[in-house]
């Protein structure tokens, strides 16, 4: 039972991880990214790529590659996320929702598609040289088993969302930003460079799903072109779940999903562990569609 | 807070005093905590703004908001929309109580732009009206559903005094025709010269209610508005 | 910097950015040793060939699609001259039976071939006008709309499997309503929703529809189900069951062309504008909102479900790739691209989005792969160069694109 727990518990950090994309971008524009599932999927592939490169150049041995893979997956999906920003979003920001919300789902399925076309139909596999002793490695406290992936997951999402809430609540940038997604336009009347602190949201958000895509990629050993689709779903039930816009929410919304889905999976039955964030979904937009910490959307009426 | 048939009632206040939240709850948009709205005898307070249309009540909007993809004509037509029967499959056959029906609308929504002076303008696109004349396309579309109590949210606003002078015989003819009406409005001359009773609010509460001299007189008033020179805007 | 040097600049940049952001994907390849479960990166240029051979002329086509619009649009006649044409033709109920019974005559000089193809335009024609009622005229973003699609066609097969002998032409009617039925069912609780989520859903449900489908053995499961003979579109006299199956399409497109139209020139129709328009300024003149956007759906649903069971009907197969996203998408974009809320530019977009797809995969098969991503790129592409479609009304692109 407590395995359970702590698999489920890492699953819902890496939900978490990803809905805090979601979340952020809709605090600050008032809308769902709808291509933030392929960003994470491209920061599984930016993963391999670096891993890769220096495999070819010869440096081999997790505790060098990976941080530096990690780190080149978020430049990576920041650096497609800044794109998308850029080419589906910014233009439409004033216009009837139909517009960017098309755009969003273009460019979601033109990412996906790039992918698929340029690298492959097919499934990519992680470094197993990389993930398989990380994923053997396993620890005990007291009746608790751990592996030192599951170990990682956690320390390296509570790094990241640890860092998030820090920039967030106590530097100026955070400020700025808080102040973007309350009120725009009193925000730009004091100076504050409106533009560039969405591009700036949309490049935390994508840094954060590709460290998750790491992850992903790692425990389950292989990408596909496809698996952002999925994972973004989940991770936009968990930003739902726990309130749209609302920071800590989409953490707790992400945890939530994640126990969920592993103790169904265990108690019910297991084909239903996919179907459950979906129920999740349907369930709270018909009970409480603010979610359970409450959305955070500057409203004008 | 009551209005009367053929009386004009004024809302003033400094800004954010909460003018048009009191019309957004008034008309439906907003549910109000506490208090009740009633028309007519019948309660309608939380009732979804559609419904409080046909029952009587419609408005203008502070900042204009009119179907800019459709015609002047067209903004008026769905201003009938409730006071039409249903044809389900009239439409589609174009029967001939349909084609009166449509004719009918067309009409009486002709007449309204007549009523507003908006006549010729007829076939327009809303967007390309000039500031003036789409506050009038507003207030012929809200008559257009044929009001009982009509809210007009500062009708004068961003107008030049001839503008302005048209809008008063406007809202005066309005009177005219036994509507009860309750104009939010920041012109001083405007509203001195047109209300019948004027209400005073400051940070959402009430604080003077009466006829224009008294109100104007009103030491609480002219505290509210100290500082703010709202004599007459340009 | 005067403003063309800094466009200059950003642009450069721009494409710079693109460039990088893309390369690790179009100019390398990456190899695994499954002994050491190692990978390595190398640099192969030739990986790049292949997809920008076929992006790069795609992209300059669509580009140069758009930019001859827009010249039209200036240089031409004020008034838009493709929309008002079909506006005077569709109030003309003669000169509309003339013109079907002129397509229907030119179905015998037809090949087996073109009337297969001329089927499917009618097919999608029937698919994107249905679209257009929600996502044209309400203004509500579908992304299922498969599902409705899928609902009449197999509702039709399965009616066809357990109640043999059930002819075709009662099929046209069941699939509507069985379709609205579903519609009405789908947007009751869903309709309050706000836009995205409302996408979301339909999505959704067109997932679970195809599900469905694929584990109830009753419904063929991944095989689908084959129609009886007796209830698909038979030929009738001289005439083969092609012909009369093209014959059958153009009919339903022109008899849903003036529906949709008349519908769009009513009460109904002016409500559901000004829905989209400003739904709350709607509402405060006395239309139901919710009530409306349900209606909207559920005939969009019903013309959906009415296009899946002439699917049926005349190809006499049903299985779950009806419902696949795949379709859905395809959908959109003949919406998109021939304008949203446009009659004729919705019935261009299908013909378009069908055909050159079609015959461009039998000249060159590979261009099948590119077929989502070039859609894709049309959503985005129309959106910011021109959101109202290549025959939509400029004035519609005002409205759409808000203070920007």
């Amino acid at each position: 039972m407590l395995e359970i727990l702590v698999n489920g518990l890492a699953r819902g950090a890496i939900y978490a991880l990803i809905a805090l994309g979601y979340t952020m971008v809709y605090g600050i524009l008032g809308m769902i990214n709808f291509a933030h599932g392929e960003i994470f999927m491209i920061g599984m592939f930016g993963s391999i790529f670096a891993l890769g490169a220096l495999g070819s150049a010869g440096l081999v041995g997790a505790g060098l590659t990976l941080p530096i893979a990690i780190v080149a997956a978020m430049a990576l999906s920041a650096g497609f996320g800044i794109l998308n920003e850029r080419l589906a979003y910014r233009k439409l920001r004033g216009a009837h929702l139909l517009a960017p919300l098309t755009s969003a789902i273009g460019m979601s399925i033109v990412l996906q598609n790039f992918v698929m076309l340029s690298v492959t139909k097919g499934k990519l596999d992680f470094p197993r040289e990389i993930s398989a002793p990380l994923a053997q490695t396993k620890w005990s406290v007291g009746p608790l088993h751990v592996t030192a992936l599951q170990t990682l997951i956690f320390a390296l999402t509570m790094a990241l969302m640890g860092g998030l809430f820090w920039l967030i609540q106590k530097t100026r940038v955070g400020v700025a930003l808080r102040a973007v997604a309350q009120d725009r336009t009193m925000a730009s009347l004091c100076g504050m460079r409106v533009d560039g602190l969405i591009t700036l949201t949309f490049a935390l958000g994508s840094a954060l799903a590709a460290a998750a895509g790491t992850m992903v990629a790692m425990y389950q050993g292989v990408v596909r072109f496809d698996a952002g689709y999925e994972m973004g779903l989940k991770a936009f039930a968990a930003a739902v779940l726990g309130g749209i816009g609302n920071i800590p929410g989409a953490v707790l919304g992400g945890l939530l999903i994640g126990l969920v889905e592993d103790v169904t999976s265990y108690t019910i039955r297991s084909e239903w562990r996919e179907s459950t964030s979906f129920a999740i979904l349907i369930l709270v937009l018909w009970l409480r569609p603010h979610g359970l910490l409450g959305e955070r959307v500057a409203d004008k009426v | 807070m009551e209005s009367h048939p053929g009386q004009i009632l004024s809302i003033i206040g400094p800004n954010g005093a909460g003018k048009t939240t009191l019309f957004n709850c008034l008309s439906g948009i907003y549910r109000p905590d506490r208090g009740s709205v009633s028309l007519d005898g019948t309660d309608i307070t939380g009732l979804a703004p559609h419904l409080v249309a046909r029952r009587g009540l419609s408005r203008s909007f502070q900042n204009i908001r009119l179907f800019p993809e459709m015609s002047v004509l067209q903004n008026v037509m769905v201003g009938r929309f409730s006071r039409t029967p249903a044809f389900p499959l009239g439409f589609l056959l174009r029967t001939p109580a349909w084609r009166r029906s449509e004719k009918e609308a067309e009409r009486v929504s002709l007449d309204l732009l007549e009523f507003v002076g908006l006549a010729d303008r007829a076939d327009s696109w809303a967007r390309e009206l000039p500031y003036g004349l789409q506050r009038r396309l507003e207030v012929a579309r809200a008559l257009a559903t044929e009001p009982a109590v009509l809210l007009l949210d500062e009708p004068g606003a961003g107008m030049n005094p001839s503008e302005i002078a048209t809008m008063m015989r406007l809202v005066g003819s309005i009177r005219d025709r036994g509507i009860a009406l309750v104009v939010i409005e920041h012109h001083m001359r405007l509203v001195m010269e047109i209300s019948d009773r004027i209400l005073v609010l400051d940070h959402g509460e009430p604080i003077a209610e009466g006829i224009p001299s008294e109100v104007r007189s009103d030491p609480r008033v002219i505290e509210a508005y100290l500082g703010r020179s709202e004599e007459d805007h340009v | 910097m005067t403003g063309r040097s800094r466009l200059v600049r950003r642009w450069s940049a721009g494409l710079a950015g693109i460039f990088l952001l893309t390369a690790p994907f179009l100019w390398t390849k990456v190899h695994g040793d499954l002994a050491t479960g190692n990978v390595r990166l190398s640099f192969v240029p030739s990986n790049a060939l292949g997809f920008l051979s076929v992006v790069v002329p795609g992209f300059a086509i669509g580009a140069s699609l758009v930019w001859m619009a827009g010249l039209w649009g200036r240089l031409g006649p004020r008034r838009p001259l493709v929309a008002t044409a079909a506006n005077r033709l569709l109030e003309r109920p003669w000169a509309l039976l003339a013109l079907g019974a002129a397509l229907s005559c030119s179905g015998t000089l037809m090949s087996a071939k073109a009337l297969s193809l001329g089927s499917f335009v009618c097919l999608y024609m029937m698919l994107a006008l249905g679209l257009n009622v929600t996502i044209g005229f309400t203004g509500l973003l579908v992304l299922g709309y498969a599902a409705f699609y899928a609902t009449g066609a197999y509702a039709f097969a399965l009616v066809a499997k357990f109640l043999p002998g059930f002819p075709a032409w009662a099929a046209f009617p069941l699939g509507f309503c069985t379709a609205a039925a579903t519609g009405f069912l789908v947007g009751l609780p869903c309709l309050r929703l706000r836009g995205d989520y409302l996408a979301i859903v339909t999505l959704g449900f067109a997932e679970a529809f195809r599900e469905l489908v694929r584990n109830l053995p009753a419904a063929g499961g991944d095989m689908g189900l084959i129609l009886p003979d007796t209830s698909r579109i038979r030929g009738l006299g001289p005439l083969s069951a092609a012909q009369a199956a093209w014959i059958c399409g153009v009919w339903l497109v022109l008899l849903l062309s003036v529906s949709v139209h008349r519908l769009r020139h009513s009460r109904t129709g002016r409500a559901w504008i000004a829905i989209r328009e400003d739904e709350t300024a709607a509402a405060m003149m006395g239309i139901p909102v919710v009530r409306l956007k349900l209606l909207a759906f559920s005939i969009s649903a019903g013309v959906g479900g009415l296009a899946g069971a002439y699917f049926a009907g005349f190809t006499g197969f049903v299985d779950p790739s009806t419902s696949t996203f795949d379709q859905s998408v395809l959908v959109l974009s003949m919406v998109i691209l021939g304008g949203m809320g446009s009659l004729p530019g919705v019935l261009a977009g299908a013909a378009l989005l069908y055909l050159v797809p079609t015959l461009l995969r039998d000249q060159i098969p590979q261009i099948a792969d590119y077929r989502l991503f070039f859609f894709g790129s049309i959503l985005v592409a129309m959106m910011l160069l021109r959101p109202q479609g290549l025959l939509g009304s400029p004035r519609h692109k005002l409205e759409l694109e808000g203070s920007g």
